[in-house]
């Protein structure tokens, strides 16, 4: 290759050197020197998002997964199994981030909810309440520490099993017409074949929809008048008329007898507070627009 | 048919060890405050209550690893009616249980439980460090390590009694007499060789024992029931329940015992001594029989679950359901004069969540972070989630409903023992079944027929009387009254199993049914027909009846046959769990699994013997 003669390439490096302190070209220079450097910076990003790592630490977390699951080590070609799994997994996954799929999707916006909840609940660790804690606690929510009331009743009973629900409603109505002025004690075979009772003392609210069903007939129960016929009323197994011939009020449970679901409530109601407390402090980082109605901060 | 032997020889010294528990001179067994008899009405004619026999809490081993919360007392809460946390979310049964037992695992009853407590038993250990570490990996080499090692400091008197309390403690605390029953119980969970041979232990209570017999003390079945011999002779009162044959590949019902040889009459006592009821449905599938097994009865598909613990291994169908178990049961009846497999039916949940949630469309999952349904569209794709099968494949079933004269642990504990019990699939249809020779022709439809079915014959789970010489068959006697949260009912089968000279067969008769359908040419009552919207998961009582009563007579008794007749109940067809969690979720419906599914309830069967009856 020939040498230039030197005063040609001392003018050629002058030439360079001016050309080279224009602002726009150093301008150009610098970007491209930058674009080069982020170039090479997302190359080697992109080599890392694309490349799946599996390590000694890896292949383990594996083995021990299965053996959580089968209660059993795997096997060698089990592991070669596992490890072909996870590259699956891990090649569909990343490319599935790549494009984003994870935005919109209800089912992963919920899931992360639920997994910020679960981290930010239950944070706070709660005192054991003293004794007078609970006392007051027990005064301050009476009507949580009382037994339901309870209906003592006579029904009678209407399937539709013979000729439909309509039929079997219609029947109720006209014998409820029949019964109008009558007191308890009417003739069974009024109405249907009830498998169960024909009448029942005393039964609490849990108790008469465990036997009848949770159903309009439980509300009946609580707050039908009293000492006439009523109805029809709808249970699990059909219609009825119903006379309930005494309610009982809720009776308060005195302290001790339910001082440990007392400290439970407690508890569990200081728990809920601190929640919504960490939730508090987490929504004060964030300014709320709204476009609907009145304007929220 | 001769199999291979299932135990080493070597369990023998094992055996030793763990009944020198039980011997007299060791501390008294663990007593309770003798519970004052309730003032509760007691019904000779017995009330129908449910109940669960079978449930996990965070004290089992696994369920632990699940990373479930609950503990008994959760279960028991929850069981009554009440909101408990799981997974997240607040759960209640829509309709409260009558009585609960909880069983978890007794191999290192709650021992990660005890680890992981700043000032428990095992605070300043390794365990302790490893499991509060806040190491993913901690978890599954601490399950590895115990599996494989058998830690005994692990296993220390102290550590095992400290657990065990808390469960005699928590059942204490639940139960009220004359309103809800707790059950002290455990799960025995020998598995040789992945063949599941499991049985929970359920006490009758006041008195309990020092501590439970694992498998660790011994995998042989006969040594459980010595166990529960001993325990029996010192005033404290247990069954054993198998459950899961299907997953026993042959096992549970094999012609030789533990060692290898075949059934002896001593073992078949023993064997029905102590475990006269079995369990027939739960979360693992249902075990009364297959298509295979039973080409006729087109309901036979129900729930089967066929893999085999610890892997995707389809286990063997023959000595693994219990209708064919009746059959061959009666066979080596004819050899050695007792029947081993004259078992009761029992339902229950198996559950490892600690939370009864049986109902089909109140079910949150089964097992922890392994199936939860806070994750619906895993839960209904996976192939193989924690729980090593599809999640789709488990049942939201089931349980025991029991005819007792009152809600006491001694009542029900009764019915047990007389095997007066009847399994559901999870609902609560309540089931009457009585078989005698004197009932009269329309003795159901008597206002007081109860009592006469009770005075002139058996009911589920008795064995009939010699038969008068003039009687040509026995009559039966039927009712089902629905779940009032449920679904109607569809009809009233019965099942006979009969056995006579080497030979022995099976038919299913239908009986009782709704509307008015009549038998086809192949004598059989047609399907249904379903109301069911799929993507709506909804239906309407619109067919079927609230009710159904009826009485059988055998069209085909033979009296010189031995027999077992168990009457089978069928709902109208329903979503399936999986249906309401897609259809709630707006996924699609999983292609594995049935979309619909009729609830069902078995009663124990009656037994028939030819000549004198041998009780």
């Amino acid at each position: 290759m020939n040498n230039p003669p030197d005063s040609d390439r001392a003018s050629s490096i002058g030439r360079l050197r001016r050309w080279l302190r224009q602002p726009l070209l150093q301008f150009l220079v610098i970007g491209a020197a930058i674009f080069g450097v982020a170039q090479l910076m997302d190359d080697a990003d992109d080599a890392a998002k694309h490349t799946i790592v599996v390590d000694q630490a890896r292949a383990e977390r594996l083995a021990q997964l299965y053996s959580v699951q089968m209660g059993s080590a795997p096997s060698p070609a089990d592991v070669e199994y596992l490890i072909d799994s996870y590259i699956r997994d891990e090649t569909l996954f990343r490319e599935a981030l790549e494009m984003g799929l994870d935005r919109d999707d209800e089912i992963i916006r919920r899931r992360l909810i639920q997994k910020m909840e679960f981290l930010q609940n239950d944070l706070a660790t709660v005192p054991e309440p003293t004794e007078d804690d609970l006392r007051q606690y027990h005064a301050e929510h009476a009507s949580d520490f009382s037994t339901t009331g309870t209906a003592s009743f006579v029904h009678l009973y209407f399937s539709a099993d013979v000729a439909g629900d309509e039929q079997a409603r219609r029947a109720a109505e006209r014998q409820l017409a029949a019964l109008a002025g009558s007191d308890a004690e009417v003739d069974p075979s009024l109405g249907d074949p009830f498998p169960l009772q024909r009448s029942y003392a005393e039964l609490s609210e849990q108790d008469a929809a465990q036997i009848f069903g949770r159903t309009p007939f439980i509300e009946a129960l609580f707050s039908s008048a009293e000492r006439r016929w009523s109805g029809p009323v709808r249970s699990g197994y059909g219609w009825h008329l119903v006379f309930v011939s005494k309610r009982s009020p809720p009776r308060p449970i005195s302290f001790a007898e339910s001082r440990e679901r007392v400290r439970e409530a407690y508890i569990a109601e200081r728990k809920r507070i601190a929640n919504e407390q960490s939730y508090e402090a987490l929504r004060a980082r964030y300014k709320v627009l709204r476009s609907t109605g009145v304007q929220g901060e | 048919m001769r199999r291979g032997r299932a135990f080493k020889k070597s369990s023998l010294v094992v055996i030793g060890l763990g009944l020198s528990a039980c011997a007299s001179d060791t501390p008294p067994a663990q007593t309770t405050t003798p519970v004052p008899a309730p003032a509760a009405a007691s019904n000779p004619q017995r009330n129908a209550y449910f109940g669960d026999l079978h449930l996990h809490t965070r004290l089992s081993l696994d369920a632990y690893l699940y990373d479930i919360e609950t503990l008994p007392d959760d279960a028991f809460r929850y069981a009554q009616g009440e909101p408990v946390r799981y997974m997240g979310r607040n759960v209640r049964r829509r309709a409260a249980l009558d009585f609960l037992a909880v069983t978890d695992h007794a191999e290192f009853l709650g021992t990660l439980h005890l680890a992981a407590q700043p000032a428990g038993l095992l605070a300043g250990t390794e365990w302790h460090r490893l499991l509060t570490s806040g190491d993913p990996k901690a978890l599954g080499a601490i399950f590895r390590r115990i599996n494989a090692e058998r830690p005994a400091e692990l296993l220390t008197d102290e550590v095992v009694h400290s657990q065990w309390q808390l469960i005699i403690d928590s059942a204490d605390k639940h139960y009220r007499p004359g309103k809800f029953t707790t059950f002290v119980a455990y799960e025995w969970s020998s598995t040789p060789g992945f063949q599941n041979l499991h049985r929970n232990v359920v006490f009758r209570g006041p008195k309990f024992p020092v501590r439970p017999f694992s498998y660790l003390d011994s995998e042989r079945p006969e040594d459980l029931w010595s166990y529960l011999e001993q325990q029996r002779v010192q005033g404290i009162d247990a069954l054993a329940i198998p459950h899961n044959s299907n997953l026993s590949n042959g096992l549970m019902f094999a012609d030789v015992d533990s060692d290898g040889r075949p059934l002896s009459r001593n073992y078949a006592e023993r064997r029905m001594r102590n475990e006269p009821e079995i369990e027939i449905t739960q979360a693992k599938g249902t075990s009364e029989t297959t298509p295979e097994l039973s080409p006729t009865d087109e309901f036979a598909a129900f729930e089967l679950y066929r893999y085999m613990l610890g892997g995707q291994k389809e286990g063997k169908l023959d000595g693994s359901y219990i209708r064919q178990a009746f059959a061959r049961g009666m066979q080596i009846q004819d050899t050695i004069g007792v029947n081993p497999f004259k078992y009761g039916f029992v339902g229950a949940s198996d559950f490892h969540s600690g939370v009864s949630s049986t109902e089909e469309n109140n079910y949150p999952g089964a097992h922890g972070r392994g199936d939860s349904s806070t994750n619906p569209g895993a839960v209904l794709t996976a192939g193989a989630l924690g729980v090593g099968a599809p999640p789709v494949l488990f049942s939201a079933s089931g349980l025991t409903g029991v005819w007792a004269e009152q809600n006491t642990r001694e009542s029900i504990f009764a019915a047990l023992r007389r095997r007066e019990t009847f399994a559901t699939s999870g609902s609560r249809m309540s089931v009457r079944f009585f078989a005698g020779w004197r009932y009269a022709a329309g003795a159901v439809g008597r206002s007081d027929w109860l009592a006469t079915a009770y005075a002139e014959g058996v009911p589920m789970g008795g064995d009939l009387p010699p038969r008068p010489a003039d009687a040509s068959s026995p009559r039966f006697l039927v009712q089902a009254i629905k779940d009032p949260d449920a679904a109607n009912l569809d009809r009233i089968q019965i099942v006979k199993v009969w056995f006579r000279g080497g030979r022995s067969g099976e038919q299913v008769f239908d009986v009782v049914w709704s509307g008015d359908r009549k038998p086809g040419a192949d004598g059989k009552i047609a399907a249904i027909g379903s109301t069911v919207d799929l993507t709506t998961a909804t239906y309407r009582n619109t067919i079927g009846a609230t009710q159904l009563l009826g009485e059988w007579i055998d069209p085909q008794f033979d009296p010189s046959s031995t027999a077992v007749y168990y009457a089978r109940v069928l709902e109208i067809p329903t979503p399936r769990w999986t249906t309401y969690l897609a259809a709630s979720n707006k996924l699609p419906l999983p292609e594995n699994v049935p979309a619909t599914i009729q609830e069902r309830a078995w009663t124990s069967p009656v037994f028939y013997e030819p000549g004198s009856s041998k009780r």
